[in-house]
């Protein structure tokens, strides 16, 4: 009788609370919205199930959570906390980045800097609620919208905030259908929606040869810790436009970049143990996330109506919301706000422009930032 | 400590005024550079010497007068024989192939307007049939 009793103590059921419920209903809310909605559904899967997994209630000290040396989760986690898997996941996204339509256009790229500005308005807006350099560098970054970037600079400077700083980031790149189209119709006008953007030129093979090595010199030159991410980031896109290792550019834009997100998203998922992540930090980083992700898209519009006021021909203004890096669902969701106004306007090819100049400009800023707080 | 005392405290203001600027002119001097590619690549091309090049064999063509195969019956003329010679049924598959193999122009668009016609005619059993005599 008395074994019995101790076995059901060390259930789940036993040692569970109220923040175990709460986190488990979030998880299913990420794997509903995945399934059902199919919002984000690569990461929101993942990590959706990593959170039922890390709230499992269990008995400490066995070496079976996320945070006890030894146990397999704690390995799996060793990706994220090192920062390997962003850097990975950047190789699968160099070799997937046609940067024909950015290279067409090149004034484009100035909107992917300008989305960043979130980032730097949200790094002063978490030190004034008194979070620490190291923390506000790292809840800023969720301003770039780009979750491998916010969880390697977490990893840097504030390991134990990576939880809810990827949660945050992921949960804001998901729901950009909601955040992003309510913005972008407040700072512009129906004229200005229904801008057309020229066909881009065509791009020679040797643009395309020389960008990656340019683009690779002249960043990690300027921002030299943001080598782990965009040097892999070049490296995929080399791969991919060379031509000559089309194996190796495939086997990094499938099989390596899927195997990375997936332990990254249930790893990260799996990091919100109940008694990490409910925190009062955890609410305040979240309010600051939805401030940086705002902030972002709005400055990457406004800027592009500035642009206009010295452009003969005229950019459509929400591109600059396709500044910020969550590729591809920005670039979508321009698409989908020029398309509402004007069927005939396709601003997709432009947009994904916006959105890979943005993926570098948010690793730049990683680097930035990780540089001002390294000591 | 909370508010602007914070941001004095850790230096906030001049952390994001230099990342807002470093990052800007990171990509205007990246952006400058790429619109600069053209005319690198350009320079690049001028120099490197063109490899001679073997003199391109003649290829079968068509009659002129049917590259824009919009005169039914001229291109009927033309095609029809050579259909007839793919059997009397056939499957579209063969006579887009057999188009090709000849250098006939535009294939899609002469099936389609023999199709369209009622040249060309679909069996039961998905086959096609010519329904013209060549003249």
């Amino acid at each position: 009788m008395e074994l019995l009793l101790q076995f059901l103590q060390n259930t789940g059921y036993y040692l569970a609370d109220y923040r175990h419920v709460l986190m488990i209903l979030v998880g299913a809310t990420f794997i509903y919205l995945s399934i059902a909605k199919e919002y984000e559904p690569l990461l929101l899967l993942p990590i959706g199930f990593g959170i039922l997994v890390g709230n499992v209630p269990f008995f400490k000290g066995f070496g079976l959570g996320i945070y006890e040396d030894n146990s397999v989760l704690h390995y799996l986690y060793f990706g994220v906390t090192s920062g390997c898997y962003p850097s990975i996941v950047f190789l699968g996204l160099g070799a997937m980045t046609d940067f024909s339509s950015l290279l067409a256009r090149p004034k484009l790229m100035l909107l992917g800097a300008a989305a960043q500005m979130g980032i730097f308005f949200t790094l002063l807006s978490a030190l004034a609620l008194g979070f620490l350099p190291k923390e506000a560098a790292s809840i800023a970054i969720i301003g770039g919208a780009d979750g491998p970037t916010s969880i390697f600079l977490t990893a840097k400077l504030a390991p134990h905030l990576i939880g809810p700083i990827a949660i945050a980031a992921y949960s804001y790149m998901a729901l950009i259908p909601i955040i992003q189209p309510p913005i972008m119709r407040l700072l512009t006008t129906r004229s200005e929606r229904r801008i057309h953007m020229p066909d881009p030129r065509p791009v020679s093979r040797k643009e395309l040869l020389f960008f990656p090595i340019v683009g690779l010199l002249l960043c990690c030159f300027l921002a030299p810790a943001s080598i782990p991410l965009l040097g892999t980031f070049f490296f995929g896109n080399l791969m991919k436009v060379s031509g000559v290792v089309d194996r190796l550019a495939k086997t990094a834009s499938t099989a390596i970049v899927d195997t990375a997100t997936i332990f990254l998203g249930f790893t990260v998922g799996a990091s919100t143990q109940a008694d990490v992540f409910l925190t009062g930090k955890s609410i305040g980083i979240f309010f600051l996330g939805a401030v940086a992700f705002s902030i972002a898209t709005g400055s990457g519009v406004l800027f592009a109506k500035i642009l206009n006021l010295f452009l003969k021909e005229k950019i459509n203004p929400l591109l600059g919301a396709a500044g910020v890096s969550a590729v591809p669902g920005s670039a979508r969701e321009v698409h989908l706000v020029g398309q509402k106004e004007d069927p005939n306007n396709f601003l997709l090819m432009h947009a994904m422009a916006c959105n890979s100049s943005g993926v570098i400009g948010s690793a730049i800023c990683a680097g930035i930032l990780w540089s001002f707080n390294m000591g | 400590m909370y508010g602007l005392d914070a941001i004095d405290a850790h230096n906030g203001w001049a952390m994001a005024f230099a990342g807002a600027c470093i990052v800007l002119t990171g990509l205007a001097v990246l952006s400058f550079i790429i619109s600069q590619f053209p005319k690198f690549v350009g320079l690049f091309e001028k120099k490197a010497q063109p490899a001679p090049t073997p003199p391109p064999e003649p290829q079968a063509q068509p009659p002129a007068d049917i590259q824009a195969p919009l005169e039914i019956s001229r291109a009927a003329d033309v095609y029809g024989p050579l259909i007839l010679a793919l059997g009397e049924e056939f499957k579209l598959e063969a006579l887009h192939a057999l188009f090709r193999e000849q250098n006939l122009p535009h294939p899609h668009i002469t099936i389609r307007n023999f199709w369209n016609a009622g040249l060309l005619q679909q069996t039961e059993t998905g086959a096609f049939v010519w329904t013209a005599n060549p003249s």
